[in-house]
């Protein structure tokens, strides 16, 4: 039989309701259960919900981010009793490309990504080619996702994936790029292996990936 | 038909009155910079008439916007005094950290600013913010003593700008919203979407307290001369992330106010914002709005101009809609033309249309901007031959 604490936490979750989804994890808690099956059965049940809502065009990235703060909010009563750390999903190293101060799209995707379980390495804004390259050699990552917003700046990505493959680096990385700007056609034509205008398609682009890479 | 000049055809098209042909208005400012060295208003005009288009010359805002920018020295307020220390990095970028102190208490922020030349014709142009002056509704009362009341202050440029101006154009003050380059400016965006849901009450006042200001600095300018407002909402678009139900809520009953000001002064209010507008068109039209802009097309935007134009097109004039990246940046001379011929064939007709850019133009070839402007003149005459 369902627990019906936990129907309501996945509730409060699509309702972005922090209050409410405090209260329920205390519950769940003292009724004694498992902390993991309140991630698992409840926030991340609430965030799927969630990224439905925003496919279908009822929620917006307001309502995403808004998600994402009742997730942390909730995750931050559970944390002290989660003894074994989770295995993170996998590595994204992101940053906005050089001559690109613009962050908001970025950080939206990070604060998803991480919900999700990534492991996200953040380079920032105005992020020259070389740290790219040099991010990629370090942290080994199975995602690189580059961002813009102007439509000047969105040369640099090309750049950057240049930059890669002479370095010998190009097939151990899956690159994205994100922003307003950047189109399929766009990301085909200089070499990246996704490009998207929003954060959800870009999440569900990465999991999927990840997926594969494991079946593999 | 007689030949108008510029002002009158802006003017034309704004009251949905045929004029002699669709007004070319695109922003232009980094390409002036680019060509000329300068995007004064009289290299404006120098380039309306080596190019025959109709420029909306842009100036302001003109009161100091230090909370945005850190400038090097302050202007001087009652009871606030400024600790600034800047720090020039090897890449040439500044890190600027200020202690602001008020008789309520001290803020304190942290910026990085860009380098000149690399950023400016890049268009970024910007300080990115390591950390926000504001950190919580706790810093609402600090930060109103950096706003003074400005309604009484008077620009006698405005007036001999658009004496100088006259008919070669449209002279408008830039106003920058509540949001653009203020409270968004010291308290981000993204926080503000998600306190929308948990802190709202805090929201709506950090917009107010600036929307307050916003429309004392805009009586200011409508009292010095100022014929059109250029009012500023790029920051509230919903390309930024927000929905359209705190669009609703938030922006829509500030934008109504504004162009109730600006209307009362016999003014033009001239609605910007270069992101997806096809879910505010409601909201526009309802605020009596005179221009929207930029009208962006997918993918940067969501703009449908035939439905736009038969959404809001009878009392809203359209203006821009050609993609400065994909159609003027990258696109050839054909592309241009036939995209140029398409915007005006969709909403020239019955006038309301001024055809502009999704952004300013720069980084393009000439010739692709001298097609634009071409294919502007050679299609948009009236009365149409469609």
């Amino acid at each position: 039989m369902p627990n019906q604490n936990l129907e309501n936490l996945i509730e409060c979750v699509v309702q972005l309701d922090l209050r409410s989804a405090k209260s329920l994890v205390e519950k769940l808690l003292d009724e004694g259960v498992d902390p993991y099956t309140i991630i698992t059965e409840g926030l991340s049940k609430g965030m799927e919900r969630v990224g439905i809502r925003y496919e279908k065009g009822e929620y917006f990235l307001s309502e995403l981010l808004a998600a994402t703060a009742v997730m942390k909010g909730a995750m931050k009563i559970l944390e002290p009793h989660i003894k074994i750390e989770q295995k993170k999903k996998g590595t994204i190293v992101i940053g906005t490309v050089r001559g690109d101060l613009h962050d908001v799209g970025k950080n939206i995707f990070m604060g998803l990504a991480q919900a999700a379980g990534f492991n996200v390495i953040d380079l920032g804004v105005d992020v020259p080619t070389e740290r790219f390259v040099e991010a990629v050699r370090q942290y080994r990552p199975d995602i690189l996702g580059m961002s813009a917003l102007i439509t000047t700046t969105i040369d640099e990505m090309e750049i950057v994936i240049k930059a890669l493959e002479s370095s010998g680096l190009r097939n151990s990385v899956k690159v994205i790029l994100g922003g307003a700007p950047v189109t399929g056609e766009f990301g085909k034509s200089i070499g990246a292996d996704a490009a998207v205008n929003d954060a959800m398609t870009g999440l569900r682009i990465c999991s999927r990936w990840i997926d594969e890479s494991k079946t593999k | 038909m007689i030949n108008l000049s510029s002002k009158e055809r802006i003017l034309a098209a704004i009251r949905h009155e045929e004029p002699d042909r669709v007004p070319i208005s695109p922003r232009i400012g980094f390409f002036l910079q680019e060509y000329y060295g300068c995007d004064c208003w009289e290299h404006m005009l120098k380039a309306s008439e080596e190019f025959g288009f109709d420029p909306f010359v842009l100036i302001g805002p003109m009161l100091p916007n230090y909370l945005y920018w850190p400038p090097r020295s302050y202007p001087e307020i009652k009871g606030v005094s400024v600790r600034s220390k800047f720090e020039t990095l090897p890449d040439g970028t500044t890190i600027v950290e200020r202690e602001i102190n008020t008789p309520a208490g001290s803020l304190f922020d942290r910026s990085k600013l860009s380098t000149g030349d690399r950023f400016f014709l890049k268009a970024a142009g910007d300080v990115q913010r390591l950390e926000h002056m504001i950190k919580g509704p706790g810093d609402l009362d600090k930060v109103r003593y950096l706003l003074p009341d400005p309604s009484e202050k008077r620009f006698k440029e405005i007036k001999e700008i658009t004496k100088n101006v006259g008919d070669r154009g449209l002279v408008e003050v830039g106003v920058y919203s509540a949001i653009d380059h203020k409270a968004g400016a010291l308290y981000p965006p993204t926080k503000m979407m998600v306190d929308y849901y948990l802190d709202r009450s805090f929201v709506v006042e950090l917009l107010r307290m600036f929307h307050d200001y916003t429309m004392a600095e805009t009586k200011a300018y409508l009292e010095s001369g100022a014929e059109a407002i250029h009012g500023s909402w790029y920051w509230a678009s919903l390309s930024v992330g927000w929905s359209p139900r705190i669009y609703e809520e938030l922006f829509a009953p500030l934008i109504k106010e504004h162009v109730k000001l600006v209307h009362d002064y016999g003014a033009i209010y001239h609605f910007y914002d270069d992101g997806k507008c096809m879910q505010i068109l409601d909201f526009v039209k309802d605020a009596k709005v005179d221009i929207i802009d930029t009208l962006t097309p997918p993918p940067m935007g969501d703009v449908n101009l035939e439905e736009a134009k038969m959404r809001i097109g009878d009392r809203v004039c359209l203006k821009g809609y050609i993609d400065l990246y994909h159609v003027i940046r990258r696109g050839t001379p054909e592309l241009i033309r036939s995209t140029v011929c398409e915007a005006i064939k969709i909403a020239g007709p019955g006038s309301g249309f001024i055809l502009g850019t999704s952004d300013s133009i720069r980084a393009a070839p000439l010739e692709n901007v001298r097609a634009y402007f071409n294919a502007g003149r050679e299609f948009g005459r009236y009365p149409m031959k469609f």
